[in-house]
């Protein structure tokens, strides 16, 4: 069997997401980072964006608001503000909280809304849906 | 003595209230259970932060953060959360009775602690400035009672709040500190132990100890007390700077201490209306009983004398 990482990703909520994954694509505050099995201890921070996790060629992405990341030996744990799978965003909801945003000149929660449009836009083409 | 009609009477009214105790344990014992789990759920990502913090406690060290700066303490801010509403038992009155005690004798709020050195205050019992951020509204009259300052209340965040409900009050904590209005941060909150107990805590938000960290986190972390909180690190890049990233990490533990003492009050005070709504049933159940009881017997006496009263009446006809 090949190397894998066991991933989590937790908000002080709940725990999102677990599962062992093969890679995982992150938005951190100086660009993307694709982390594989094998990586060197790493701790960072992040930004708000989508995050891709790849699982026997299949993949899941997930939208992040910012917070951090540790990975130990093949073991990532993602500490997020919030998280949200894609197919769990509402769409309309996120843009109209973007446009609310907007108005009140939120930079963060602009950029937090902007990344949850743009997971769950790609997942709606990916599968198919139908985006009105 | 008492009709029949009144007693009975009662005994319905007593009745319909005994419905309504119940099912106001049974609301309470769903939402004790949910407030649970929701504090259960905060402790992975408790574990995690801790070990990152660890991690980094090279840098640690070496920071000036505004959150780390250690001062003389002057001016005090209370985060202090209490119900809403009423019927939950001591669970409030408890809370404010820890307060005023804190008030009182403030010599644990006066001390600052650096690197295991005390910090001692020199400013006067009387001279000392504690203002508040209440969470729920049972505890305002009572605090603007002792003469104290209410700096914002929230009176929406007691029932399960969302983390980001609560940033706008770690937002307030920080900006304040960093502003130097205030030298110290605590929250009062009761912490839940078991259905039937539940402790009123103070804890020191601000400035960060390590010290305050790792015991909070011990408490709520088996996992992490059962592993060792330090144990032996591996070398870690860090990307940006390890100052930056724990500059960045800060405010969030701050914010998940707050939401933590919010699940904790929450859990605590579901468990103490309970306790007190299933008194309540107990109580209405006996007197319930009781008023049966004495029902009963004047029906008795009642009907002996009516009895009596016929077989006399019989008598003195056949007489």
């Amino acid at each position: 069997m090949s190397l894998r990482i066991k991933f989590k990703i937790v908000t002080p909520e709940r725990t999102v997401f677990e599962d062992t994954i093969d890679q995982a694509t992150l938005p951190v505050m100086d660009g993307e980072v694709t982390i594989l099995p094998n990586h060197e201890p790493y701790i960072a921070t992040l930004r708000a964006g989508e995050m891709i996790v790849k699982k026997d060629g299949k993949e899941t992405s997930l939208a992040v608001s910012g917070g951090f990341i540790e990975l130990e030996k093949n073991k990532l744990t993602i500490l997020a503000d919030t998280a949200e799978r894609a197919e769990d965003i509402d769409l309309e909801r996120a843009e109209e909280a973007r446009e609310r945003a907007e108005e009140l000149k939120l930079v963060a929660a602009i950029k937090k809304e902007s990344a949850r449009i743009s997971v769950a836009m790609k997942h709606r083409t990916r599968y198919g849906i139908k985006i009105n | 003595m008492a009709s029949t009609r009144d007693i009975r009477r009662r005994i319905k009214s007593i009745g319909n209230t005994q419905k309504i105790t119940r099912a106001m344990e049974m609301v309470s014992a769903a939402k004790m259970r949910k407030a649970v789990a929701g504090l259960l759920a905060v402790r992975p990502y408790a574990h995690t932060a801790w070990s990152v913090l660890t991690n980094l406690s090279r840098a640690f060290a070496a920071t000036h953060s505004g959150l780390l700066e250690v001062r003389e303490v002057k001016n005090v801010l209370a985060i202090a959360i209490t119900s809403n509403k009423g019927l939950c038992g001591p669970f409030n009155a408890q809370m404010i009775r820890k307060i005023r005690e804190e008030i009182r004798n403030p010599a644990k709020l006066k001390i600052n602690y650096e690197r295991g050195k005390e910090i001692r205050s020199n400013v006067a019992d009387e001279d000392l400035r504690i203002d508040f951020v209440t969470i729920g509204r049972k505890g305002e009259g009572h605090i603007m009672g002792m003469g104290k300052k209410i700096v914002a209340s929230f009176p929406g965040l007691t029932y399960l709040p969302k983390v980001e409900d609560v940033r706008s009050v770690g937002k307030i904590v920080i900006n304040d500190y960093l502003a130097k209005k205030y030298d110290k941060v605590v929250i009062f909150y009761t912490d839940y132990i078991s259905a039937i107990t539940q402790e009123t805590k103070v804890r020191q938000l601000l400035p960060i100890s390590k010290i305050e960290l790792e015991k909070e986190i011990a408490e709520m972390d088996i996992l992490a007390k059962e592993y060792g909180l330090e144990e032996a690190k591996l070398e870690y890049k860090v990307e940006p700077e390890p100052q930056e990233v724990l500059e960045y990490i800060l405010p969030r533990l701050l914010e998940m201490q707050i939401y933590h003492a919010i699940l904790e009050s929450n859990a605590s005070k579901e468990s103490a209306r309970m306790m007190a709504m299933r008194n309540a049933t107990d109580a209405a159940g006996e007197m319930k009983n009781d008023l049966t009881f004495v029902y009963n017997q004047i029906r008795q006496m009642k009907i002996t004398q009516e009895i009596a009263e016929i077989s006399a009446g019989r008598a003195a006809l056949e007489n």
